[in-house]
């Protein structure tokens, strides 16, 4: 039987723009042939500590998570459902945490609202077998173990009732690659600032000894290490990156890892393929 | 033109040798899938948003999720397009949040100086976003499986057998899923016809 009750009229088809097909095109190959990393050079490259990461206030929260089961499995599954067709991740399960002894706790300065557990209302994340964080400024970096994967999960965008963001899970003792050093961007719903850069993990031996973004607008921002994780977090707070207040559309970030032997190891970050870190919602 | 027709036609090339060739990590199959199918999901990807610019940036999100799953690639009678709809639809439900953040930065940011187009463009675009929100308003009504059908169908041309691929339920369902939200979607719109208030914010 046909049905034959009219559809809707949608507006006639439109083509992209030669420049823009250029320029996706370009950036997909650009990502599809892989070019990563860049040599160790010898240290020596421009670094600024800035004093709003010396004034801010981190709080290193102690391990402690003897959370139950392993939950991000050896093929690093974080565990939410996916389509059919796609591996992208839905939002995690909104469910209430369930009180924990045993669940990581945070101190110092870190934020004590109801905020402060969102990223344990991530499944994955109740399930994990051992937690740590680290708090800059207004967020809360959390990364999460099993017994052979981590993830990360950072609480800023929870702040304003949004959802924290997830990044996808990483092997336990891969080298830094630049996988590892994408950054995640997330706008404010209310006038806490424009928006938040922010990026961490695991490290996976005590040869790192300092990592250190500068941003396209010139902005330099160390990473914080302590206790076998780092993490980054830029809060923009009067425009986004390149000064324009809107999302950049190109542009490049460039990390660089400071190693105990005296190298360094430079990488490049580039708009947009190594700014959309998050696997739990888009960019 | 005929608003109602689609006018980029249906892909007539054999996708089977470069999904083969995707599946191998061969970047030149991802540029060729770009080449042979990105205007589709362009158009795809603007029919959830109702924004050209965030089509925009959707369309490369959904070839880049591409080239990360190419393993799971596959096609439905020498086909990719169904699959790549299966991915599209699954990135753009995820960017519905950063969507909406953006809408709201951009309400408190200032407007950087607008780039020049023709007149004629710019006003064709605004007029297609603006009949756009009301449809994808009216359709987020329904439950998402009815919306994903007929989409898939009405409005982005796949076969019955295309669809059911693309969502992986039977032929039957889609139809079943068809018909009853073809109808339940015109009673909204004529709903929607007594009460036009439905702007992009309202939609994000």
């Amino acid at each position: 039987m046909t049905d034959q009750t009219p559809d809707p009229q949608v507006p006639g088809e439109r083509r992209l723009s030669d420049q823009t097909r250029a320029r996706v095109r370009a950036e997909l190959l650009h990502h599809a042939e892989g070019r990563e990393v860049a040599a160790p050079t010898a240290a020596g490259r421009r670094r600024w500590l800035p004093a709003a990461v010396a004034a801010a206030a981190v709080a290193v929260v102690g391990v402690g998570g003897t959370l139950l089961v392993q939950a991000v499995d050896d093929d690093g599954d974080t565990g939410a459902p996916a389509g059919p067709a796609s591996s992208v991740p839905e939002a995690p399960e909104s469910e209430a945490p369930e009180p924990s002894p045993s669940a990581p706790t945070t101190t110092g300065s870190a934020s004590q609202g109801p905020e402060a557990g969102a990223c344990l209302q991530l499944p994955q994340a109740r399930k994990a077998l051992d937690a740590r964080a680290i708090t800059i400024g207004q967020t809360t970096v959390r990364l999460y173990e099993t017994e052979t994967m981590w993830f990360v999960c950072d609480e800023w965008a929870a702040l304003d009732g949004g959802d924290p963001t997830m990044f996808a899970p990483q092997r336990i003792g891969s080298a830094l690659t630049r996988d590892h050093l994408r950054v995640s961007m997330n706008f404010s719903m209310n006038e806490r600032g424009v928006g938040e850069y922010v990026a961490g993990g695991a490290l996976p031996d005590d040869s790192v000894t300092a990592i250190s973004y500068e941003f396209p607008d010139g902005h330099v921002q160390e990473a914080v290490i302590q206790d076998g994780m780092w993490a980054m977090a830029y809060f923009a707070t009067e425009r986004p990156l390149n000064g324009t207040g809107r999302m950049p559309t190109q542009g490049e970030a460039t990390v660089a890892v400071d190693y105990r032997d005296g190298t360094t190891q430079e990488f490049v970050l580039e708009y947009p393929l190594d700014f959309c870190a998050q696997i739990n919602h888009g960019c | 033109m005929d608003p109602t027709t689609p006018t980029l036609g249906r892909p007539e090339v054999d996708d089977d040798e470069t999904v083969a060739r995707l599946r191998d990590g061969d970047p030149d199959a991802l540029a060729r899938l770009f080449d042979q199918h990105a205007d589709r999901i362009y158009n795809f990807c603007f029919r959830r948003t109702a924004s050209w610019a965030l089509a925009e940036d959707a369309t490369s999100s959904v070839f880049l999720e591409v080239w990360r799953i190419r393993d799971r690639a596959t096609t439905h009678d020498g086909q990719v397009l169904p699959w790549l709809y299966g991915v599209a639809t699954n990135v753009c439900r995820n960017a519905a949040r950063g969507q909406r953040r953006w809408t709201a930065l951009q309400a408190r940011t200032p407007r950087p100086e607008a780039q020049r187009d023709h007149a004629e463009e710019v006003a064709g675009r605004v007029d297609d976003e603006r009949r756009m929100v009301r449809l994808v308003a009216a359709l987020r009504q329904l439950p998402e499986r009815d919306q994903q059908v007929l989409s898939l169908v009405a409005w982005d041309g796949l076969t019955y057998e295309q669809a059911a691929a693309a969502l992986e339920v039977p032929v039957g369902t889609v139809r079943s899923r068809l018909s009853r939200s073809r109808h339940r979607l015109t009673a909204l719109l004529a709903e929607g016809d007594d009460h036009p208030t439905t702007t992009p914010e309202d939609l994000r």
